[in-house]
């Protein structure tokens, strides 16, 4: 066992060039490519999480987009089954007005038409009942129309209230005896001065009585002093026949409307 | 039966002779040289690796990862120097194996010289790390008195390191000559196997006391003391 030191010193040297050939061939080449992996893989993880937290960002911001775009839809329900409603209501209205106008016109309609006949019906019975009277009085009495009418006047006068008869009287002097007698005939001289005795001795002794010729009063005498009438005429009973005949349509036009 | 391939000369460059010991040591570089620039040339910092990359790496790394548990430091400064100690007897070792291969760890010259390398690494590391009066201090301690003994520490421990790896790969050298005299068929096979095992291990036990002395001399902390045995 011996040291040879020339050998020694050869092996310092050569181990020397060894460390500087590996450091350079080996070492720093190798650590430097683990280093540029370690850190390509860290820059691949880093891309990895961002792109991660990029898609999560995605994901939550499409999120809230489809919950803004449920509410905006569920808000657009809503609106429109406000409007339908809405609409509906407004058809319903405009359709019960429609009836009710329809209803109304028919109404109407028949009002007048019932009208017409009540105002030709009263017109043909007018004419029917004084042809009836005439005929009826000629043959009961053999006197004329007008004689009868006067008579029933001249009996009503006589015949009327107290209260009546006290109207028509302070009428009668607040007018100075002054009076119409309208008829629907002329009447002769006899008649006129018995109508005439008959005021004066009902309502003024001095009474001065007009008479108006109209043939627009049916069959019938009409006594006028300022405000008060006193009216005796086939109208009347006309128009009690009238009232009848309206009471009966009455009573029968909403039944048929109704079915 | 020649121990040392000292005494080998194979040729001789003017006047200096040139023995077994610095041939080998010289296709061993060579070796290495190439292996090393074969990887780097076909090194790849991204893809697929090669197979010659993979190793190298590995092996890097686990030298790295050993330095880094002794020292508690970063590897990068201390990786060539101790790197190179490991890789270098264990090829030569392991080289132990090729009929006609003298490894020149067997001769006491190279192992006194990487012994002389760690015993100069050391201050220079430790000087390095520390600066002068820190590194000196460290001499003083725990009391002046031990200026002496920690000098004597530190001169034993080299010639320890130089005797112990020198003994191992002679002694491996030697027993398998003598049973090759013996027994020529069997058990030489075995213990060329044992000795490729106790080769690369006592690769690892020089590297690492080097590494021990290197971290004890860089640290502040005493008493890393690290006269391990064999």
């Amino acid at each position: 066992m011996q040291i040879d030191w020339i050998t020694v010193a050869a092996q310092i040297a050569n181990f020397l060039v060894l460390v500087w050939i590996l450091q350079r061939l080996l070492y720093r080449p190798v650590t430097r490519a683990m280093a540029r992996r370690k850190a390509a893989i860290r820059d691949r993880f880093a891309e990895a999480e961002r792109r991660e937290a990029e898609a999560a960002q995605q994901a939550e911001r499409l999120r809230a987009e489809q919950q803004a775009l449920q509410d905006r839809r569920d808000a657009f329900l809503r609106e429109a089954q406000q409007d339908a409603h809405a609409l509906r209501q407004r058809l319903e209205a405009e359709a019960r007005d429609a009836v009710a106008e329809r209803r109304q016109a028919w109404e109407d309609q028949l009002d007048r038409e019932q009208s017409a006949f009540l105002d030709t019906f009263s017109r043909d019975a007018a004419d029917h009942v004084t042809r009836l009277a005439r005929r009826v009085l000629s043959d009961l009495a053999g006197a004329r129309l007008e004689e009868a009418i006067a008579d029933s006047f001249i009996a009503r006068l006589h015949g009327l209230p107290e209260k009546t008869r006290d109207a028509l009287r302070a009428e009668a002097r607040a007018a100075d005896g002054a009076m119409r007698v309208t008829s629907a005939f002329d009447p002769p001289g006899a008649m006129r001065a018995r109508l005439s005795e008959a005021l004066r001795a009902t309502l003024h002794q001095d009474a001065q009585v007009a008479f108006v010729h109209d043939p627009g009063l049916i069959c019938g005498i009409r006594l006028k002093i300022r405000g008060q009438t006193l009216q005796w005429s086939v109208d009347a009973y006309l128009d009690d026949l009238n009232d009848a005949l309206a009471a009966t349509l009455q009573r029968d036009g909403p039944a048929e409307a109704a079915e | 039966m020649e121990i040392s391939p000292d005494a080998w000369i194979m040729f001789h460059i003017g006047p200096v002779p040139i023995n077994a010991t610095i041939v080998f040591t010289w296709g061993v570089m060579a070796l290495l040289t190439l292996a090393g620039l074969l990887v780097r040339l076909r090194l790849s910092a991204s893809g697929e690796l090669t197979r010659a990359q993979n190793f190298w790496e590995a092996v890097v790394e686990t030298i790295s990862d050993q330095i880094r548990q002794v020292s508690g430091q970063e590897s990068g400064r201390y990786l060539p120097f101790v790197g190179t100690i490991f890789l270098f007897i264990a090829v030569c070792n392991v080289l132990a194996v090729v009929p006609g291969f003298r490894p020149p760890t067997g001769s006491l010259s190279t192992t006194t010289a990487l012994a002389l390398c760690v015993l100069i690494a050391v201050p220079l590391f430790g000087l390095a790390e520390r600066g002068v009066l820190g590194y000196l201090g460290s001499y003083a301690r725990p009391s002046p008195l031990m200026v002496p003994f920690n000098v004597i520490g530190e001169i034993s421990r080299t010639i320890a390191l130089a005797i112990r790896l020198y003994g191992n790969v002679m002694s491996g050298t030697v027993i398998a000559g003598i049973l090759i005299s013996i027994a020529p068929f069997f058990f030489p096979v075995l213990m060329q196997l044992l000795g490729l095992l106790t080769g690369v291990i006592q690769a690892y036990i020089f590297a690492i006391l080097a590494m021990v002395y290197i971290a004890s001399a860089t640290q502040a902390a005493p008493g890393a003391d690290t006269s391990k045995g064999n």
